[in-house]
């Protein structure tokens, strides 16, 4: 499902990241760890669509992500990936329902509001559908930002840090749903973490070197 | 669902929002009340005009002449004698004379003497009843029936000059023969009779109240207050007040001219307030700017996240216009309430004392605005919707 080969990011001519080859199938997960400043979110990022590698390619299902540019990488990524952070962020004045029903607007998905209720349900936030995101405590919040990833059927869910801002047994239960939920929906999951409590959880890991500076 | 997000977003802090509409619809308000009562006014001053080239009356000022015997507000200017205003019918470059003799008046609505050119000019239909034809008998204006519920047959009883306290002439009634269907002319607000009946009341009252009256009495009869002017061609429309001014006792004026130099007074007053208006437009348009800018500071992150859920730069940008165009819109709609509510206050206190009301029906000049207004929230949100166009995606992201 998901495939990088040679590549390469650079911000600058002092700041610039090589990525070791990365291969992630169909209902698999993927750990990616490293200290802090060794690109974990630039890696990311790329994977995204949001930022445009300086070479190399990566390959998304059949499409070629990184010969995407624009309006074309938004459409993609809006379809076909789900992002998790690590902290939840919410657009504070729509409801939870409301902020689920978003990817699928902006990947001009039509919304099916039964299938967004039953994830939810699966979730254990169907309670906190008419609330406002504010009004819910961390780990619901965190839940909640999940379902937003998972609304669209993505292809690749792309996770940077979902659980270091989280208690055990929290981070237990969000990465089990995040690992579970992407099997299910047959999705490839990275997640991106310096958070050591996922490498006994995750199978297949990359670790990634402090370079280039 | 854009436009859901957009507004629900606007009633989230809905503070520097409500000042922006309020300072929107202020503006806005005023220039549409102006732009109301020019028009309006215009179009009434037009309307009564219809074919009156001069108006002839007692030497004065002649914007009060046209102000008195044209549209009937202010008070006339005096008395000329009639066999003066004869003598004129007589003359070649003259084509129609319509005299009219102000006296009483009837719950503050004035009584008219005349003949019935003055009817046929602003072309009054008459609603049920006849003209008036033996003295003592008047028709009324459809205002004038609506507020005082006189009708045809009944008699009522005069009052000396216009004042609702002066005194009453109990002995001898008009009877109304005929009701006026309403013309939007002054013929609505006027009580119309034969100038004889004005004389001859004025005679009565005057055998029997002498001693109060003195000051008119040798002027009483055979006078009227003035006199409505066609000129045969406008060569002598032109020559005419001339000719009056000098070699009569009467001053002749021109209604066009007055009322054209009364709209250039009044313009001075039209301007400033035009002018404040717009500075509050530019202000409001500010607070657009500001309440849009503060709230992107705030929003920096679900800009971001939006972005990530896959909706284009274009689209965020359009969002972000759309917001201050929506700001404007119904800061404009509130506006169009204001300068109706303003319309609504002059026409309860008011529309008696100007014999004229005012009209709530969106007028073409309003469409400008509402352009205008658009324009100026759109460019309001024109440096956010700028700043989220150009927002680096990543670091934003990173950042939160």
């Amino acid at each position: 499902m998901l495939h990088t080969k040679d590549l390469q990011f650079a911000y600058n001519k002092d700041l610039s990241f090589t990525f070791p080859e990365l291969k992630c199938n169909a209902g698999e997960s993927l750990l990616i760890t490293g200290r802090s400043g060794c690109g974990k979110t630039t890696l990311l990022h790329l994977l995204a669509g949001i930022l445009h590698p300086a070479s190399g390619e990566i390959r998304i299902g059949d499409t070629l992500l990184s010969s995407l540019r624009g309006a074309d990488a938004d459409r993609f990524r809006g379809e076909s990936v789900g992002l998790v952070y690590q902290r939840p962020h919410f657009i504070a004045s729509l409801t939870v329902m409301d902020n689920l029903r978003l990817p699928a607007f902006f990947g001009r998905k039509s919304v099916d509001e039964g299938a967004v209720t039953t994830l939810a349900e699966h979730l254990g936030i169907v309670h906190t559908l008419r609330q406002l995101p504010d009004r819910l405590s961390v780990g619901e919040q965190q839940r909640a930002s999940i379902a937003r990833a998972l609304v669209n059927n993505p292809r690749l869910i792309l996770a940077d840090e979902p659980t270091s801002a989280l208690d055990d047994d929290n981070c237990a239960s969000v990465i089990e749903l995040l690992t579970r939920q992407a099997a299910e929906h047959n999705a490839a999951l990275v997640i991106v973490t310096h958070d050591s409590r996922l490498k006994s959880v995750v199978k297949n890991r990359v670790e990634l070197s402090l370079q280039g500076r | 669902m854009l436009l859901k997000i957009i507004y629900r977003n606007l009633a989230h802090k809905p503070l520097g929002a409500a000042l922006s509409i309020a300072l929107l619809a202020l503006s806005t308000g005023i220039i549409s009340m102006l732009l109301l009562l020019q028009t309006q006014l215009e179009q009434k001053f037009e309307r009564d005009l219809k074919d009156i080239d001069l108006v002839v009356g007692a030497k004065g000022s002649p914007l009060q002449l046209v102000l008195s015997a044209v549209y009937h507000v202010d008070a006339p200017t005096g008395n000329i004698p009639m066999e003066e205003v004869e003598k004129l019918r007589k003359m070649r470059s003259i084509s129609g004379i319509t005299p009219l003799a102000y006296g009483d008046s009837y719950q503050r609505f004035r009584i008219l003497g005349t003949d019935t050119t003055f009817i046929s000019r602003y072309g009054g239909k008459l609603r049920s009843g006849r003209l008036f034809g033996q003295p003592l008998e008047a028709i009324a204006g459809a205002t004038v029936a609506e507020n005082t519920g006189l009708q045809v047959g009944q008699t009522f009883y005069s009052t000396h000059g216009d004042a609702d306290g002066g005194a009453q002439h109990d002995h001898a009634g008009y009877v109304v023969t005929g009701i006026l269907e309403r013309s939007n002319t002054v013929l609505d607000n006027l009580l119309l009779t034969d100038i004889s009946s004005v004389w001859s009341i004025h005679e009565e009252s005057h055998e029997e109240h002498d001693h109060d009256h003195d000051h008119e009495h040798d002027t009483v009869p055979r006078e009227i207050t003035a006199a409505l002017v066609k000129a045969r061609s406008v060569h002598s429309a032109m020559t005419l007040p001339m000719m009056i001014n000098e070699s009569t006792g009467m001053q002749a004026a021109s209604p066009a001219l007055e009322i054209n130099r009364l709209m250039k007074m009044l313009g001075i007053g039209v301007t400033a307030l035009q002018t404040l208006a717009l500075g509050i437009m530019l202000i409001s348009g500010f607070s657009v700017f500001i309440a849009l800018y503060n709230r992107l500071r705030e929003r920096k992150y679900e800009l971001a996240l939006m972005r990530s859920m896959g909706c284009s730069r274009a689209r965020l940008f359009w969002m972000l216009l759309s917001e201050g165009m929506l700001l404007a819109l119904t800061g404009f709609i509130g506006g169009l309430l204001l300068s109706r509510l303003g319309l609504w206050i002059l026409n309860t206190s008011a529309a008696r004392e100007f014999h004229f009301v005012f009209r709530y029906e969106p007028v073409q000049a309003e469409l400008w605005l509402l352009a205008i207004t658009v324009m100026v929230g759109a460019l309001a949100a024109l440096v956010p919707a700028v700043s989220a166009f150009r927002m680096n995606l990543s670091r934003a992201l990173a950042d939160a």
